[in-house]
């Protein structure tokens, strides 16, 4: 009885977040393929904390914590720097746009503030990421983050100047 | 460029989504990688209407039975309920309807509350108050009304008046922590109360 509730509240909230956090990870390390990987561990650790019973206050800015974490561990294991690419965006992700009017001018428009908020530093991007894309409040991002919410305010406020500067 | 001009271009990030023919792909090997058989869906489309696979409708009844009477259950899977239930709902209104009607329902009386743990309550109270402090008719006008809100609040205040009154002073750390809580939350309300009036 216990397992059947957890898988179908594992669905709906795997229905509800999958999307966002699989555009959060491409994000951060611009490889469709290991996104795809790391968007399905960051799952599979949630449902392991899940199953034990840990008490998740906001399981929104649980998932994107694992999924921060999940990214940061990749990196360190492989000993890789931060990817800063300039890279277009994979056209898997853009297929929604195609199917709009004028769609040429608006993937151009994405890929170019895409691009600027690439040049911009990781915790500004984070934020202006998290607030603005995925819709996470300011304490929920301040759980992924590990950080205070007025640190998360001035780092949004400062993030926002720099693209500003950019765009 | 003004910051809300800015703030549009940025929001054009949302349109960079994987198909949702990628999210199923994950979906079953997430399944797969932890050794869980996959249930069918729950709903199917058929034209435009959902329509419930036969062998899921029990499952659903089920839950929706779980779902009315889920105080009896253990308190992390009340938890990951009343969240999805919040998570499901279609406007902030409903959701902060859904975590003040739990947190009743849970320690609604004075015997539920002194029988309750107070990191349990906190935890509940926090989710609570954390739901109606995202009510904001802008954006989701015509979905809820300031009356609504106000309505809501006046409630959650009566609530949180009569959770005070019902903790036992008994000195403990967790129980003064969670009396400052509820003070600081009552204090935001009642600013909030003077908002919708």
């Amino acid at each position: 009885m216990e397992s059947e509730i957890l898988y179908r509240s594992f669905e709906v909230i795997y229905k509800q977040f999958a999307q966002g956090l699989f555009r959060f990870i491409y994000f951060k390390v611009s490889d469709y393929e290991l996104t795809q990987d790391l968007t399905e561990d960051t799952f599979v650790r949630y449902w392991q904390v899940l199953i034990k019973g840990v008490n998740i206050e906001n399981h929104k800015a649980f998932l994107y914590r694992i999924a921060k974490g999940k990214v940061f561990d990749y990196y360190r294991k492989k000993g890789k720097s931060r990817r800063i690419g300039l890279e277009k965006i994979d056209e898997r992700l853009l297929g929604v746009i195609d199917t709009v009017e004028d769609s040429i001018s608006l993937k151009q428009e994405v890929e170019q503030i895409y691009i600027r908020m690439k040049k911009l530093k990781k915790e500004f991007q984070d934020v202006i990421l998290l607030h603005y894309v995925e819709d996470l409040e300011i304490k929920e991002i301040a759980f992924v983050l590990n950080k205070q919410e007025n640190a998360v305010r001035v780092l949004l406020h400062r993030g926002l100047r720099s693209l500003r500067k950019i765009v | 460029m003004s910051e809300v001009e800015l703030v549009k271009k940025i929001k054009l990030l949302k349109t960079i989504k994987p198909a949702s023919a990628e999210l199923d792909v994950i979906g079953k090997n997430i399944y797969s990688h932890l050794g869980i058989e996959q249930r069918p869906e729950t709903f199917i489309k058929f034209g435009s209407q959902p329509v419930i696979y036969f062998g899921t409708a029990f499952a659903v009844i089920f839950l929706a039975i779980i779902f009315n009477i889920n105080n009896l259950l253990p308190n992390n899977i009340h938890t990951l309920i009343t969240y999805t239930k919040i998570t499901a709902a279609s406007n902030q209104y409903e959701k902060a309807h859904i975590a003040l009607a739990d947190i009743q329902n849970k320690y609604g009386t004075p015997d539920m509350i002194k029988s309750s743990n107070s990191e349990d309550i906190s935890q509940s109270l926090t989710l609570t108050n954390n739901e109606l402090s995202n009510l904001k008719l802008k954006g989701e006008k015509g979905t809820y009304t300031s009356q609504q809100c106000l309505a809501l609040y006046k409630t959650y205040l009566l609530y949180l008046e009569k959770l005070n009154k019902n903790i036992p002073d008994n000195g403990q750390p967790s129980t003064r922590l969670l009396k400052s809580t509820i003070a600081k939350y009552k204090e935001l309300s009642e600013q909030k109360l003077h908002m919708y009036k």
